[in-house]
């Protein structure tokens, strides 16, 4: 049931656009070695993704990068598109 | 139809009637009781569409015995099916009939005549997610294009939250996308794209492709098209069409034996 | 407005300033997100980055207070580049040459250091405003709660005027008006110094047609805005005070001021459907129905009168608040005897000529109608000015630039601005009773910029108390780069977190008497080291 839900998951940010983030292995306590084999491969692979492309983004780069040719780059400095948020 | 809805409430087989009717010109879900039958006759039929099998939901929160009569269309009867599978109604006190109108089964986009299909103008189709596209044309952009034509339009939301309001399925007595420590609270727009993809993933096994969230969107987000996908992938991995048989949800089923292999850590 | 809500789906360009729509008038920013995708222009001119700067063309923060200098500055531009409609000039306005002269004063690199807009982004402004017509120019109150309210307002109406933009379709000048009926309460009278559909109180005509109409001999001299009235329960000319539907005990400005000035009142009459502040201080509270209650019409921001249907009975012994109204009065030595407010609206309309008398509850019909609506036939108006101005010419004004009442000094270096957050409504007094929007935000905050943040070592919900020259109070900081170095946002909604506690009850606008909300001078400090 695990590997379906994850799958489920999986597809599901690929569709978005957030394929290959995400990564489900069974490794009992007594694997090490499968252990860091796992975490390096993954780590290695996420490496290479770089870094989320949330981190930074807003759609004024969006709209800067592609729309540059539309003539619609006129920008400012531009919020972040996560506000951080006081927890009661 | 209306005399054999006047039938069963005098007979007793069901206790109100729920359907349509024109409220200073306004056509308004409406419950006809057995106290005033003449009532009946003021029903309407046609392709109006609201949730009624949410409204159905609330009364039998209130009153677990209570049998309800309503008119369905062909996915408000998947509708009632997700909601019997999941314990919300009992069958045996629901008694549809069949109405005419809208009979869309998982297909084109917007099928109910009254309902104005999403717009998608040119700087949409540029920037954004085209509401009119297919699962497989918004598979055409690559990972990271995808991403932002995504953050696009999920940056548009105002949080009113009438893609959960008016959904026929969404029955939660507490609801995720109102949990502080899951999504953040406070500012628009809502934490994207957490807040779309927990909903997008709680209508897994749930959606019924009504298309009531589009329709009710302020902000034109292709919710329907995000929802698509989802029902695609549990048929793909459960052999699963919501709303269309009496099975279990394969999300409520522990244990199964294994036949899919883990997915290998694929190069970038 | 000017205009109607659906048209700005079909604008060229939008500039929206002083206005955060998403949160405040959500169903507008639909038409605007609408208007985007369509390929409108799209600029935002705010002292914050509010979510509609995402998806704007050109998004600048001007200085707080400094919107008459802006768009004195894009004017200036498009005059020097010829983008200014010259024959709609000619035939449709006058004193164009006031406008010239003072708009030729301010160049790009003044209003650059007056506003902090890049001259680059003015010219952009310009181009975009001018070039891509019909242009639709929405604002809301950032830009009129200011001492120079009314100034920005007529340069608003400057900028729309000199590019063609008054009286066409999907152009426009357009308000946003803050409540769904206030437009309604100021189109039957509810102001100090007009009868309905704004005819004067010292217009001896109008004044002897409501006098004859009512049976009475009526004043011809304007009352008190509620700005005069504050001073004149601190001086006792005023003794009694019957509120209805208003909380001022946390909406007007300077807090200790106006408490000091209510406990100077000898009777204090509430008329509320929940017990704000407000009304627990009050000696009487009168049960108010609310709007799901009572039968009645609305008049909606786009002039749009549209009738309300009663969904269920009242809760007690509460009553609509034309029952409360006229009981009051017949009690009084003034009998009305109304059976409906269908009655009242046909009354209201024979005495309003000009913009109600072609409505009848029957012809409001689904959609209701949008005045100037002179007679029976009138289908209604959506854009107001077609072809010719209500007043004949549309007439330019020369503003110049003049400072808020309060700039930031080494005693109070921050500059504040206070407004609405999207889950909560004015005092709160509907919205925070809500489970769902009290879940959205339980209490006050104080928005500060990270830089400011770091330089205060100040952590993200930090209690932090604002201290400003009329008092201080407390709330927890969010740290967002939403707001500007320098810049301090408190949202206007929570009780105990008064944001009116700091705001200047001396600084209004002369003319509209609208308190200067949107500008303070405060400082800040953590409330533990």
């Amino acid at each position: 049931m695990t590997i379906k839900r994850i799958n489920f998951l999986q597809e599901l940010l690929e569709f978005m656009g957030l394929g290959g983030r995400l990564h489900l292995e069974w490794i009992s306590s007594a694997e090490a070695q499968k252990f860091v084999q796992v975490v390096k491969e993954f780590t290695e692979k996420i490496r290479h993704l770089g870094p989320n492309p949330l981190r930074g983004f807003t759609l004024n780069n969006l709209t800067l990068d592609v729309g540059a040719a539309a003539g619609t780059a006129a920008k400012t400095a531009c919020p972040e598109p996560k506000e951080t948020v006081a927890q009661n | 139809m209306k005399n054999k809805i006047k039938e069963w409430l005098k007979s007793g087989q069901i206790d109100i009637f729920l359907g349509y009717k024109t409220l200073q010109g306004h056509p308004l879900p409406h419950a006809f009781g057995k106290d005033n039958l003449e009532d009946i006759d003021t029903l309407i039929t046609g392709s109006n569409y609201y949730p009624l099998e949410k409204i159905a939901t609330k009364l039998v929160a209130e009153k677990p015995d209570i049998k309800i009569g309503m008119i369905t269309q062909d996915h408000s009867q998947r509708a009632l099916n997700v909601l019997y599978i999941w314990n919300q109604l009992d069958p045996e006190n629901i008694k549809p009939l069949k109405g005419d109108g809208c009979s869309s089964n998982l297909k084109e986009h917007a099928d109910d005549s009254h309902r104005e299909a999403g717009k998608s103008g040119q700087f949409k189709k540029q920037f954004g997610m085209n509401t009119h596209a297919s699962i497989e044309e918004a598979e055409i952009f690559a990972q990271q294009e995808r991403f932002q034509r995504w953050m696009y339009e999920f940056q548009k939301c105002i949080k009113c939250y009438g893609c959960r309001n008016i959904c026929p399925v969404c029955f939660c007595k507490q609801c995720s996308l109102e949990h502080s420590n899951l999504i953040g609270t406070g500012s628009l727009p809502p934490e994207a794209p957490i807040y779309h993809l927990v909903r997008a993933v709680h209508m897994a096994g749930r959606c019924i492709d009504c298309g009531l969230c589009e329709e009710a969107c302020p902000a034109d987000i292709p919710l329907r098209l995000l929802y698509r996908k989802v029902n695609a992938i549990v048929t793909e991995l459960f052999d699963y069409e919501t709303g269309s048989r009496l099975d279990q949800s394969p999300f409520s089923i522990i244990g199964e034996s294994i036949t899919l292999k883990l997915k290998p850590i694929a190069a970038a | 407005m000017t205009n109607s809500i659906t048209e700005i789906e079909d604008a060229g360009c939008i500039f929206v300033i002083g206005s955060n729509t998403t949160a405040c008038h959500p169903l507008i920013a639909r038409r605007i997100y609408r208007a985007k995708e369509k390929g409108a222009k799209l600029i935002v001119a705010d002292p914050r980055n509010i979510q509609l700067s995402r998806f704007a063309d050109v998004a600048v923060n001007h200085r707080l207070g400094s919107d008459v200098a802006l768009l004195n500055g894009m004017m200036h531009i498009i005059i020097r580049n010829a983008w200014h409609a010259r024959d709609y000039i000619a035939d449709r306005t006058e004193r164009f040459e006031d406008l010239q002269s003072v708009v030729a004063a301010y160049p790009p690199d003044k209003v650059s250091a007056i506003t902090g807009v890049s001259a680059e982004n003015l010219e952009r402004m310009a181009k975009l405003y001018a070039t891509n017509p019909p242009a639709a120019l929405i604002y809301a109150m950032g830009i009129t709660q200011h001492t120079t309210g009314v100034d920005n307002v007529k340069s608003c109406c400057n900028l729309a005027m000199l590019c063609g933009n008054v009286g066409i379709a999907s152009g426009g000048v357009n308000p946003l008006r803050g409540q769904n009926n206030v437009q309604g309460a100021c189109d039957m009278g509810g102001l100090p110094n007009v009868f309905t559909g704004y005819q004067p109180v010292s217009d001896p005509d109008v004044n002897k047609k409501f006098s004859r109409a009512w049976r009475k001999n009526l004043s011809d001299k304007p009352g008190m805005t509620i700005t005069d009235m504050v001073p004149a329960m601190l001086d006792g000319r005023l003794k009694a005070l019957y509120v209805i539907g208003e909380n001022p005990k946390l909406s007007d400005p300077d807090w200790n001021h106006f408490n000091h000035a209510l406990k100077n009142l000898e009777f204090l009459v509430v008329q509320e459907i929940f017990l704000s502040e407000t009304a627990q201080v009050a000696d009487v509270v009168l049960p108010a129905a609310s709007a799901a209650e009572k039968d009645g019409t609305f008049t909606n921001s786009e002039r749009r009168c549209m009738r309300i249907h009663k969904a269920v009975e009242p809760v007690g012994k509460a009553l609509a608040d034309w029952q409360i109204i006229s009981k009051l009065s017949t009690v009084m030595g003034y009998p009305m005897e109304y059976n409906s407010p269908e009655e009242i609206f046909d009354e209201m309309a024979a005495l309003t000529p000009k913009s109600y008398a072609g409505m009848t509850y029957e012809r409001l019909g689904l959609n209701g109608l949008q005045w100037p609506c002179p007679d029976r036939e009138h289908p209604g108006t959506p854009y107001l000015h077609k072809n010719q101005f209500i007043q004949g010419k549309g007439k330019f004004h020369g503003i110049e630039y003049k400072d808020p009442a309060e700039l930031p000094t080494d005693e109070y270096p921050y500059f504040l601005t206070t407004g609405r957050m999207f889950a909560h409504y004015h005092t709160g007094t509907m919205t925070r009773i809500s489970p769902h929007l009290d879940i959205e935000q339980r209490t006050g905050y104080v928005s500060i910029h990270p830089e400011d943040a770091d330089k205060l070592a100040v952590k993200n919900g930090d209690p932090l108390i604002l201290s400003s020259r009329r008092g201080e109070m407390e709330a927890p900081a969010r740290v967002t780069p939403s707001v500007t170095p320098g810049t301090l946002f408190l949202p206007i909604h929570f009780g105990e977190n008064p944001t009116n506690v700091l705001t200047n009850a001396e600084a209004f606008d002369p003319l509209a008497k609208i308190p200067e909300f949107k500008v303070s001078a405060v400082n800040i400090k953590k409330l533990r080291a």
